[in-house]
């Protein structure tokens, strides 16, 4: 499966990306706002987005909701700093399906991947 | 066999556990045999039919009267082979088999869930499917009656229903299932009714039930909570870590506040859809009050053990001043303090409480004077209560926060004592062991700290801790200010001094690329008009000057007319206006120089300010020449 790790932080995507020991993942990528994300997405489509949820030029809201629109089967995992709940839940109820909190441990993100990967294997059968 | 069977059964029971049958008749017999085995036992379900050694299969009694019934059924069947049956039989579908072990609730749904024309049907139970040799196959099979496990189904879910309404009534927790709807179920644990104080749940909508108890707006997250867990594409462990229920502060409806965990977990269909969830609810307020004080003290522990080392190098007098101004002081705090809460609670709204600006004054002079003795744990824990007189909107006055920080204070003398005493001890124990140099000696009497001296002193500590350098330069001495004036001014000029050092002198590095020298001088000058009658006390920074265009646009925005830039300047005297975007421990809130004019026009003068942006900022105080105007009754 292809994953798209998208966050304006070098630091946190490298610490995303180390902890995507899954060996479901055969292909990473990473996207340091929304929009680039957007755009990474329209062109490989990838089975699994982690998404930050502050970043310039888009918002992580705005990228779900534009990803989602390119593919609503597509498995979203935000991985953010939790400053609301209302946003948080505005986050899934425009399709992530997981909210994983920062500051998070590599066991966080390669348990919350594997939940994802088995979420993207079940919406794409 | 009798029915005793139904009072043995458990949650756990299985087939095994009920009445059955073991019949078997070969397939070469005559179909005769097999009507008086059923007519001898009126109860037999069915007959296990074998050829030789081998199960060759089952007739239950409903198929045999079924063959017996059809036109000369009894003629055809009865004297030929049972093997006839069998071959008619085998157009019909298959007896349901199913293990000894299935749990009763289990086969009576798989017995349900047969077509219509079968569900009457006995259940053939295998004994052991491991078993290979063919001498065991016939006790292998055994046959229950349909009916039979009907009956020990229901038992079971009175049973369980039983249980359940035991396990509701003697949890400590309060359990309760909503559907989809956010509807309550009509079972729930009799504690949630007591940890709610709300009764007769049953069909009420969640979020509705808790709005009075913890607002709408933690109602409102509630319901968009189960929103997201009955959102099928969720991952319900992916969103543990945003239900915002797990320490909800809620007041019930006896006016106590407690703090309550909400715990929301999915129940499941078989088909794996969202039916429901089981929300738990606890009572955590002692867990949330021991946490707090615990956190409390280990404050209140770092707190001390600061205060124990500011004093060993705080300087003797300035900390015997501060004492005598905590005893002087802090009685009127106190009576301010009951003031507030009862002008706070009739009037919440109102104008601005003379009690409440009365007390941020007090706070304010007594935070200047223990910055001056070098303690800045006290000072942080007069910031903290001074913060809380000044809340962003009046309404949010937290009187119980602020009753606690003041009763905090009313502590620190004697804290301050303490920790003197026990600094005395070490001293004196040590001094015996060692000729190591004993603590600085503190002086029971002390005489008036030099007012130039402390602010010499406030500027180095400031200097130091803001890091910008800083001298503090004046002509004049301690007896040129009337002795009246003195005392009152401390407060006035100590705030000048922190406005300048946080807002006016600029770090070093900006002081040379703006081409000034990078140590910043700080001055106070003194004059005497004695045709006017008046005496002028200047004291001037050179740090960047008034920040004209914020203050400006701070008028705008608060809807103030503002004519001449002079006009704009003084504006910094007004309540609460401060261009600063968040206060801190040294300046950034309007109330130190509003406190700064009051004091002045209090002695019969008045305050200005004057300003060049990147040059200087200057306050002159005007006072009148003669003190003699000043009441002798007037605190010191």
């Amino acid at each position: 499966m292809k994953l798209l790790i998208v966050d304006d932080s070098l630091v946190v995507r490298n610490a995303i990306e180390r902890s995507a020991t899954v060996s479901d993942i055969s292909e990473i990528m990473r996207a340091e706002d929304g929009a680039q994300a957007v755009d990474m997405f329209r062109e490989h489509r990838h089975d699994l987005v982690t998404m930050d949820l502050t970043m310039p030029n888009l918002d992580g809201l705005g990228a779900i909701t534009q990803i989602r629109a390119l593919e609503p089967k597509i498995s979203i995992l935000v991985i953010s700093a939790l400053n609301s709940h209302q946003t948080a839940m505005e986050a899934i109820s425009r399709g992530a399906c997981g909210f994983l909190t920062k500051p998070f441990t590599e066991r966080d993100v390669s348990d919350a991947l594997g939940e994802l990967v088995s979420h993207a294997r079940r919406a794409q059968a | 066999m009798a029915e005793s069977y139904i009072d043995t059964l458990t949650l756990q029971s299985t087939l095994d556990d009920l009445p059955s049958y073991s019949v078997t008749l070969d397939m070469e017999r005559r179909g005769k045999e097999m009507g008086r085995l059923f007519e001898s036992d009126p109860r037999l379900p069915g007959i296990v039919v074998m050829t030789g050694d081998q199960v060759r299969s089952v007739v239950s009694r409903g198929q045999f009267l079924r063959l017996m019934g059809r036109h000369f059924g009894r003629e055809v069947f009865e004297p030929r082979p049972i093997r006839l049956m069998l071959e008619t039989l085998d157009a019909e579908q298959e007896p349901l088999v199913l293990p000894r072990r299935t749990g009763i609730q289990a086969a009576a749904a798989a017995a349900l869930g047969r077509p219509q024309e079968l569900m009457y049907e006995p259940i053939v139970v295998r004994r052991d499917p491991a078993t290979p040799t063919a001498t065991t196959a016939a006790t292998n099979l055994s046959i229950v009656d349909f009916p039979d496990l009907l009956r020990a189904d229901s038992r079971i879910s009175t049973l369980r229903r039983l249980q359940m309404r035991q396990i509701l009534a003697t949890v400590e927790e309060g359990f309760v299932m909503v559907d989809g709807d956010y509807r309550i179920a009509d079972e729930y644990s009799s504690s949630l009714e007591r940890i709610l104080q709300v009764e007769q749940l049953a069909g009420r909508h969640l979020p509705d039930v808790l709005a009075p108890l913890l607002g709408d707006r933690l109602s409102s997250l509630c319901a968009g909570y189960l929103g997201t867990l009955f959102n099928a594409n969720v991952i319900e462990r992916l969103v543990k870590d945003i239900n915002p229920l797990t320490s909800a502060r809620a007041v019930l409806p006896d006016g106590q506040e407690r703090f309550l965990r909400f715990g929301f977990v999915r129940s499941l269909d078989e088909d794996g859809s969202i039916r429901r969830l089981l929300v738990r609810v606890a009572d955590i307020t002692r867990e949330v009050e021991q946490e707090q004080e615990k956190q409390e003290t280990e404050h209140r522990t770092r707190e001390r053990m600061s205060l124990i080392f500011e004093i060993v190098k705080a300087d003797p007098h300035r900390l015997v001043a501060l004492l005598r101004r905590l005893d002087q002081d802090l009685e009127r705090l106190e009576r301010l303090s009951a003031q507030v809460q009862v002008e706070g609670a009739e009037s919440p709204e109102g104008e601005e409480v003379g009690a409440l600006l009365e007390l941020r004054r007090l706070l304010h002079g007594l935070k200047g004077e223990a910055g001056l003795a070098g303690l800045d744990s006290l000072q942080s824990r007069i910031h903290r209560a001074e913060d809380l007189c000044m809340p962003a909107d009046e309404s949010e006055l937290e009187l119980r926060d602020l009753q606690a920080a003041i009763q905090d204070l009313l502590e620190a003398p004697k804290e301050l004592r303490d920790a003197l005493e026990q600094l005395a001890v070490l001293g004196d124990a040590q001094s015996e062991k060692s000729t190591a140099p004993t603590l600085p000696p503190v002086p029971k009497t002390a005489p008036a700290p030099s007012l130039l001296a402390d602010l010499a002193h406030l500027t180095d500590a400031m200097a130091r801790r803001l890091g910008k350098p800083t001298r503090f330069v004046t002509q004049i001495t301690d007896e040129q200010i009337p002795a009246p004036y003195r005392v009152r001014l401390k407060d006035v000029l100590i705030q000048m001094l922190r406005n300048a050092m946080v807002h006016g002198i600029e770090t070093p590095a900006q002081r040379l690329q703006a081409g000034k020298p990078s140590v910043a001088t700080l001055q106070l000058a003194l004059r005497e008009h004695a045709a006017q009658g008046r005496l002028e006390l200047i004291f001037q920074d050179d740090g960047r000057g008034l920040d004209l265009d914020g203050i400006l646009h701070k008028a705008r925005d608060m809807g103030l007319q503002v004519g001449s830039r002079e006009q704009a300047v003084q504006l910094i005297f007004e309540k609460s206006f401060s261009t600063a975007g968040q206060t801190d421990l040294d300046a950034g809130r309007g109330i130190g120089l509003d406190l700064a004019r009051a004091v002045v026009r209090d002695l019969g003068g008045d305050l200005f300010a004057h300003s060049e942006p990147g040059v200087f900022c200057a306050f002159q105080i005007l006072l009148p020449l003669s003190v003699d105007h000043l009441s002798a009754a007037r605190p010191s």
